[in-house]
């Protein structure tokens, strides 16, 4: 007896939440999650894992609230190509508040991501993952786009504006065309071994500096310890 | 039958006589354990002194402070019970991270609520974080980690004062398992509050071993070595109260910048009361 009454608990709530207008974000299912127009916007409130095998689809037009500890985890394909006209959007549900972020972990297939608009996340990931940001807006995030060990990716006429630290490159080859790093704290942050191959005429107006080279400023001081290395050994223990 | 029951009545004289009536048994209350809030800190500084490779010493302070609800969720039948820590608040700070950082990351330890079984002589088994989605990276704390390493495990016996055990604990890390062998002694025995007290001492020691998946390889110059003391209250089974402090010296390589940092010297200091 208590299953069917779960159930229309369950049915109940989502039926209200939707009426309320906002779309509970729905768990992989037969390895799918597909967000629809017609059901936008929808809420996430909490970490959502896409396994290797999980393919996310979203279609032009969606709108996804981000809870305070929203994140996302790609492991797995991805399709979130919205048009120039009805471009995705994740962004936080409370704008006083940022959300984890969006990571894209999927290594061995490369993503491609169109027409997308990234808000208030504390910080978006690329880790070991080649791939294309076509027309991809990261706005008002503290870290815009944190690439680390990446061999290849491509941004095209991406924007990033209002970021604390727009794009930050460990051990990564980006490709940028036509894409414009501008009011943000700090535009282009180099770690070890990064490489950026583009218009550096658009890595320009940031407030505090374009580019920061990491390497550079230890040197000058004297230092050796990356701030990647001092996070990572205070991980271990 | 007389024969057996003289047997049996013998050996159980023996058993008592044999313990002395200065010892104490040590067990937590895996059957009736009330709620108990735990106050667990760790500070961490870790340092890299000025020598021939370094030109500037260099150092790192960071602190995390937990408040936390311990439950009893289940009893089992073997003595052991299973347990949840959830997170209540958190509180961080860090001389290499910013202020934005120090939120995110009391945010994310705020959401590692965890379980475990623990065994009544304080051994823990399968430790887990409840939330599958809580995917901890290279750079994230680990809640869990941090209560595993004060954690005592006690005698399986009666002690008495002055008595040692030893025990080897595994604490899970992300992509590997550190083994740590604790020993303890009973240092005294008291009353306070109308609860009987021991009063235990903690040595510890463990390697750092390089993680073969990871671009940054950690490894520990010989052991890593920690001492401490702990509360335990003998008549509610619980911790009351442990101090531990660890030191080490790491030799870190850099994969990707193909830089080798030799002689991080690495000073924990973790601290654990908890209260009914």
């Amino acid at each position: 007896m208590r299953r069917p009454q779960t159930l229309l608990a369950a049915s109940l709530l989502l039926v209200a939440t939707a009426i309320a207008g906002e779309m509970p974000f729905p768990q992989p299912e037969k390895g799918m999650v597909r967000l629809q127009a017609k059901d936008s916007p929808y809420i996430l409130e909490q970490g959502v894992v896409f396994s290797s095998t999980d393919t996310l689809y979203v279609e032009p037009g969606v709108t996804v609230f981000m809870g305070e500890y929203a994140k996302i985890m790609l492991r797995g394909p991805v399709r979130i190509q919205g048009t120039p006209e009805k471009p995705i959007t994740f962004r936080s549900a409370d704008s006083s508040e940022s959300w984890n972020g969006i990571h894209f972990v999927t290594s061995s297939k490369p993503f491609e991501v169109r027409n997308l608009v990234i808000e208030n996340a504390f910080r978006n990931t690329v880790f070991r993952t080649d791939g294309i940001f076509d027309k991809v807006k990261f706005v008002n995030n503290y870290y815009g786009l944190w690439v680390d060990e990446v061999s290849q990716m491509y941004l095209t006429d991406c924007e990033f504006s209002r970021n604390r630290f727009a794009l930050s490159l460990r051990a990564a080859n980006v490709t940028a065309n036509n894409t414009n790093i501008s009011n943000n704290v700090y535009g282009l942050y180099l770690e070890a071994k990064a490489k950026f191959n583009g218009d550096m005429a658009l890595v320009t107006n940031n407030l505090e500096a374009d580019v920061r080279n990491e390497s550079d400023e230890l040197a000058n001081k004297g230092k050796r310890v990356r701030r990647n290395i001092w996070q990572r050994v205070e991980a271990r223990f | 039958m007389n024969f057996i029951k003289f047997c049996a009545t013998s050996a159980a004289l023996l058993l008592l006589c044999s313990c002395d009536k200065n010892d104490v048994v040590l067990a937590f209350n895996t059957q009736d354990a009330s709620l108990r809030t735990f106050y667990l800190e760790s500070s961490l500084n870790v340092l890299l002194p000025e020598d021939s490779a370094n030109a500037t010493p260099e150092s790192m302070q960071s602190h995390i402070k937990v408040r936390s609800t311990l439950n009893m969720l289940v009893p089992y039948d073997d003595g052991s019970a299973r347990f949840e820590m959830k997170v209540d608040s958190v509180e961080y700070t860090s001389d290499k991270r910013s202020v934005e950082e120090f939120r995110n990351i009391e945010k994310l330890v705020s959401v590692q609520h965890f379980q475990f079984k623990l065994a009544s002589d304080g051994t823990i088994s399968d430790p887990v974080v409840e939330d599958a989605e809580v995917r901890l990276g290279d750079d994230d704390i680990d809640l869990m980690k941090v209560f595993l390493k004060i954690q005592p495990v006690l005698p399986a016996k009666p002690v008495s004062i002055g008595e040692t055990w030893e025990r080897m604990v595994t604490i899970p890390g992300a992509n590997s398992i550190t083994t740590v062998y604790k020993s303890f002694t009973l240092e005294d025995v008291m009353i306070h509050d109308g609860a009987q007290i021991a009063k235990i001492g903690m040595n510890l020691k463990y390697k750092e071993e390089p993680d073969s998946t990871s671009d940054l390889h950690m490894e520990s110059q010989g052991f890593i070595v920690g001492s401490g003391s702990i509360l335990f209250d003998v008549s509610h089974g619980a911790v009351a109260s442990a101090n531990l402090e660890i030191n080490g010296d790491l030799n870190v390589k850099d994969l990707v910048a193909q830089d080798s940092i030799p002689n991080m010297h690495v000073i924990q200091k973790i601290k654990m009361r908890s209260e009914p």
